[in-house]
This record gives structure tokens, sequence and C-alpha cells, in this order.
């Protein structure tokens, strides 16, 4: 039955455009995070310009089990495509799979790349955390970074930690990460408590943009010569960029985490299951002073 | 030493009211626990971080957590005073910074031009001062538990923040808004600096030399200032006003003080009011050293600030407190917080473990102290 529903209502489609597409995202953030809004305006864009009706929604709680009941409620409601965020599979995995089972293409985007086709997604765009703290420790060990401390707000977050390890892993280091909290006062007055308790660290990694710009600060009043790298774009981590006072932030492109699931579920719906073969590395991409200017205009809207 | 019957010394009827003597009488003060606390941690980090925690940039950095700390934890705990609570104190902080924020960036609301910090910060006070009457009165008329009442403004107050954030700024976060601080003086009042004078003097004194061996730190965070000047404000209305005597007999007995003609309702609308008011002087020293904000700001600080005047030796019961426990309460948790990271053997993540057990250890020997000298209150 459901599939000559699904059947009926994909000759309407190509018949008329009256039956719009419809695709719902659920993704995790409790709403404060200057990420997501991004990702959310990459997707209503993309919805728009292929004449697509989207909604989006998220559990503000923060708690898995209220995102698995959000992913079932949209399934209810039959949407022609899926997408949702995975940061706990195994809280998630179930909500997802009836939904593939149900016949509805569901795309998972940001983490849980190793979890997507488990869960019974058809393609993950993300970008790989670990992947991206390589390439920040790559290139800040041939820009003479010898030995580093990763600046982690939330380090129970384990996306976060991964950035962390990755970074390390390429300097060929032990994981020395401290907690610095999301307090702006606390940022800076903890990364200065640490350049002050060990004066050989000469790198840093900060795995937000408002650690980043505290942390450039805390750098400036301890007087110390370090290489600090970021992760992530806000308005003042490109000035700072511009500045010379950070070397370089790691852009997560997170636009394409939301923009690309639309355009790739709207294909697969028309095309006869158009997919591509591989999942999508959305990032790492570099923003260093040769392209500061460019993105600074976008940064926190559409980078 | 105390003063005791010495033979050469005649008594009389009036010495019963002071047996002991001065330091006797020193021990009865409420916030003794508090300022014992304070100096075993004090001194612990100081030995822990071979005296980095208080080097020139470290007394600093300390200070700038203990001040803002310690502000809000004055609003709690003048609240707690009068037997109330206010949950709504990081939401609050959330809002205030971004409204100031927001203004900054977009203009005044109701197309009243773009702002200026003094403007900015004027109409948010003016908003976050209703919001503190509007959370009285709900208090006061409904008679729920202020608790329920300030925990529901918790979460209103951080969607508003969030919703107002995401419709008119497209992002929840505002960024490198132009450094307001150099330009305008009032700005400069929350998020410049103070007591230049200070690291002025220990330089020529031959200290606060930078690894360029030019002078290192210029002066202290202006929100030091402030918390000064909000301890001293609410040290002389709460011992010296008969406004102090209202708040205390509020938390007290509020029907016998209610009898006695305390306007009690007013005591604790005003009091929400100051809690809010400490709130947005905590969110201007962000905002205005910053130039940034975020809908997280905040996040939590509502406990923070009871904890910090628990530790200050104010009871959760009300009518017991004073200001200078919640100072010292202030700078034993602001200590805490920051001092494992100037303590390299020590991994930065058991940060909130260390206060957790120092919240615990400060609060027992505290209780053990305050009943000791009032005889088991």
């Amino acid at each position: 039955m459901k599939m000559v529903l699904a059947l009926a209502a994909a000759a309407v489609l190509v018949g008329s455009a009256a039956h719009a597409e419809r695709i719902v995202m659920v993704t995790h953030t409790q709403g404060t995070d200057p990420f997501w809004p991004v990702v959310e305006k990459g997707a209503r864009d993309a919805a728009k310009a292929l004449g697509i009706q989207f909604e989006y929604n998220f559990p503000p709680s923060g708690d898995m089990a209220d995102m698995a009941k959000l992913i079932e409620a949209a399934t209810a409601t039959k949407p022609d495509g899926l997408v949702v965020s995975l940061p706990d599979p195994a809280a998630l995995g179930n909500a997802i799979r009836k939904a593939a089972a149900a016949g509805i293409p569901v795309i998972t985007i940001n983490s849980g790349l190793e979890q997507s086709r488990a869960v019974g997604a058809i393609l993950h765009v993300g970008q790989p955390e670990r992947l991206a703290g390589k390439a920040a420790g790559e290139r800040a060990k041939k820009e003479g970074a010898k030995k580093a401390l990763c600046l982690n707000q939330e380090a129970f977050n384990t996306a976060l930690v991964e950035r962390c390890e990755g970074y390390f892993e390429s300097l060929g280091q032990k994981l020395n990460m401290i907690d610095v909290s999301n307090d702006v006062a606390q940022i800076r007055t903890r990364t200065a408590a640490a350049l002050q308790a060990d004066p050989s660290i000469d790198a840093l990694l900060a795995t937000g943009p408002h650690v980043c710009e505290a942390a450039a600060a805390a750098v400036k009043a301890v007087g110390a010569k370090v290489h600090l790298s970021c992760f992530d774009l806000s308005q003042g981590v490109m000035k700072l960029i511009k500045e010379g006072q950070v070397a370089f932030t790691i852009d997560q492109q997170q636009r394409l985490q939301g923009y690309l699931p639309i355009v790739f579920l709207h294909l697969y719906n028309t095309g006869a299951g158009l997919l591509p073969g591989a999942d999508i590395p959305s990032g790492p991409g570099f923003v260093d002073a040769k392209n500061a200017d460019k993105v600074q205009a976008l940064a926190g809207v559409d980078r | 030493m105390a003063a005791q019957s010495s033979l050469g010394v005649t008594r009389s009827e009036a010495d019963r009211l002071r047996p002991g003597g001065r330091l006797a009488a020193l021990a009865r003060r409420p916030e003794v626990g508090a300022f014992v606390v304070m100096v075993v941690v004090i001194v612990s980090i100081a030995v822990a971080s071979n005296g980095q925690a208080f080097n020139a940039l470290g007394l600093k950095n300390n200070l700038s957590i203990i001040a803002q700390f310690g502000i809000i934890a004055i609003g709690a705990a003048l609240l707690m005073i009068a037997r109330e609570y206010d949950l709504s104190i990081g939401s609050m902080i959330g809002f205030a910074g971004m409204s100031m924020a927001m203004m900054l960036k977009w203009g005044l609301p109701f197309g009243l031009g773009p702002a200026t910090p003094a403007s900015a910060f004027f109409l948010t006070l003016a908003m976050t001062l209703a919001i503190g009457w509007l959370i009285g009165t709900i208090v006061v008329r409904s008679g729920l538990s202020s608790f329920i009442v300030t925990l529901s403004f918790l979460f209103f107050l951080r969607g508003l923040t969030e919703v107002c954030f995401r419709a008119i700024n497209g992002s929840t976060q505002i960024s490198g808004l132009p450094d307001f601080k150099e330009t305008s003086a009032f700005a400069y009042l929350f998020g410049g600096e103070a007591f230049g004078w200070f690291y002025d003097l220990w330089f020529l004194s031959g200290g606060n030399v930078n690894r360029a061996g030019a002078q290192w730190v210029t002066g202290f965070d202006a929100r030091l200032a402030w918390w000064f000047v909000v301890a001293l404000l609410a040290w002389l209305v709460l011992s010296r006003t008969q406004v102090g005597n209202w708040i205390y007999a509020t938390g007290d007995n509020r029907e016998a003080a209610r009898a006695n003609g305390v306007p009690v309702d007013k005591v604790r609308i005003g009091l929400f009011m100051v809690s809010a008011l400490c709130a947005t002087i905590f969110a201007a020293c962000q905002v205005f050293e910053t130039n940034t904000a975020d809908a997280a700001k905040g996040n939590l600080k509502e406990l923070e600030a009871i904890a910090i005047a628990v530790v200050g030796g104010t009871l959760m019961t009300g009518g017991y407190g004073s200001i200078l426990g919640v100072v010292f309460g202030a700078v034993t948790f602001g200590l805490v917080a920051n001092a494992v990271f100037f303590i390299p053997a020590i991994d930065g993540s058991y940060y909130r473990v260390f206060v957790g057990v120092v919240l615990l250890a400060a609060v027992f020997l505290n209780e053990r102290v305050r009943k000791r000298i009032t005889g088991g209150l």
C-alpha cells in the first residue's frame, strides 16, 4: 500500500507542479550554537531554488531520545526526503531505520559518517573530524609548531575531541587538551594560565570560533609567540587572520551540509535513484590570509 | 589577645555583653568560615602553581573571573537572604548580552537610528529591570515559589534570546563589532581597564615585566571596579540602612516582618530587579571587552552564583548571610574554577571534579564554623 502511495505521489510529482516535493531536516542543536543556522539557511536556499517545501526541526533539550521522537514524527508526515544529523547512532538508529523502511530516502549530515549506512541512510555529507584535525596538524607542523595545546570548549563532545586527537596525531605528540568552558572570560584566563604554566608551548588549536578569539587575546596578554589555528568561522576570527594573529582556521563549510542533501534528495527522487558513488566530505577547507577577505563577507551566514 | 579579667581591671555589669574580646568577637562573624576557606585555597594554589597564579597576569586574570562571579553572586545572595532564588540569572546575562550586541550591530529598535554603547546599555537595562520587576511581581502576587517562577524565566529568556538572534541576526552569534572601548568612554567603563596605577607601581618597583623587558600588564579588567562598587553598595545597604534590616526580616520570618510594617513584597520585587541589574553589568563587561555576544552566554551562571553565595556563608533558608562572606566566596570559587589550569601536573579536564569537591568541603567547613558560633542555628 505504501509502495502504491509512494508511486502515486511520484506520478503526481512528475505530472504536475501542484504537489510540491517536501523535505524535512532534523538536527541536534540546542539552538544556541551559531553553526546550525548556516546549515539551515543552506537547506532553505536550496529548497527555494528547487521549489521544494522545506521544514526544519531540532530538540531544544539536546536529548537524543527527544531527537529520535522528532524523526519519528517527521516520518509520520510522509515527506519525500529526510535529512538528519547523526551524533548518536545508537539512540537515533531505530527511528532512522523506520523512516528508511517506510520508503523515505534519508541523507545523514555532519557527524556520524561511519554509521550512516548502518542506520539505513543513502548518503552522508559531513566533515570527518579526525581528518580535519590531521589537516590542521600537518599544516601547523609545516609552519613550525613543536609543542602544542588543544583548547576545547566542550571536552565531552566527541567530535571536538577528535579534532584535537587528529591534530596531535599529525604533530606526533600525546594529546594535550584543556577544557576552557564556553564563557569568553574564562576561555581567556584559562588559556593564559596554561601558557604561563608551560612556557614551552608554541602552538594552540582552538576548536571553536569564540575560543579562537579569546585565545588570541590570551596569547597577546601573555606575550608569547604562539602558532594559533582554529576551527570554524566568525567575523572576529576573520579579523584576527587578517591581522596575522591567527594562522588559519578550518572551515567545515557546513552550508554544503544543508544545501547538498536537498539537491541530492531532489535528484534521487526525480532521477530514478540518481546518487553520487561516495560520501561527500564538506570539509576541511582552509581560511587564511589569502582568502579571508572574501570569506569574511559571508562568515556566520553562508560560511 | 582576649582582654580577660586580669587583676588590675575593674569589672562592671556591662562586661557581660562582651564576653571574650576582639578575637572572639571576630570569630563570631558570619563570614569567618568563608574567610578560612578562602585563605586555605589561596595558599594552596599559590604553592601548587609556583606563584604563577599570582604573578602580574595571573592576578589580573584570576581577579577578572572572581569579579564576574562576584557581581552576580551578590545579587543572588541578597535574594537568598530574603529567602528567594533567582534561577534566571544565566539566561538574563544571555538576554542582556544579545540585546546590547544586537543594538550595536543593527541599530536601536523602532528605527531610532544607530546605537551608542550608552544608549544600548541603558535601553537594555530598562528591559532587564522590567523583566526583574515582572518576575518579582509574579512571585509576590501568585504566591508561587520563586524557584519555579525563575526556572520558567530561565527557559523563556534563553529561548527569547535565541529566537531574536535567529530572526534578526540570522546567526546565533555576533562577533567582530568595532572595538567600542577604544572610541567610547562609556564602553571603556565596562570593557576597559581599571586601577592601572597598581600595575604601574608594580612595574616601577621592579616587577610586572614581560618577556621583552617592558611593562607587562597595564591594569585590571574594569569588572573588578564594578565588583567593588556593587559589593560596597550592597554592604552599605545591608548593614547600615533600614532596607538592610527589611531584607533580613523578610527572609527570617516573613509574616512577623509584614506584621511589623516591613514592606515585604516591595523588598522582594526590588531584589529581583537588583539581580537583573547584576546580570546586566556582567553582560555589559563581557560584551564591551570582547565585542562579541552569543546565545549561550551566561549558561549555568545562575547555579554558580548560588554556589558562591553558599560558599560565602549565606543560608539556603534565608535570613542569614553577609556581603563580605560572599566576596570571600567569590574569591574561593573563582580561584578554584581557574586553578587547575595553572598546575601543569593536573589534567585540565579535572577542574569540574575539583570545583565539586571544594564546593562541598567549603560548605561543610562553613556549617561547622557557623554552628559553633551561633549555637546551632
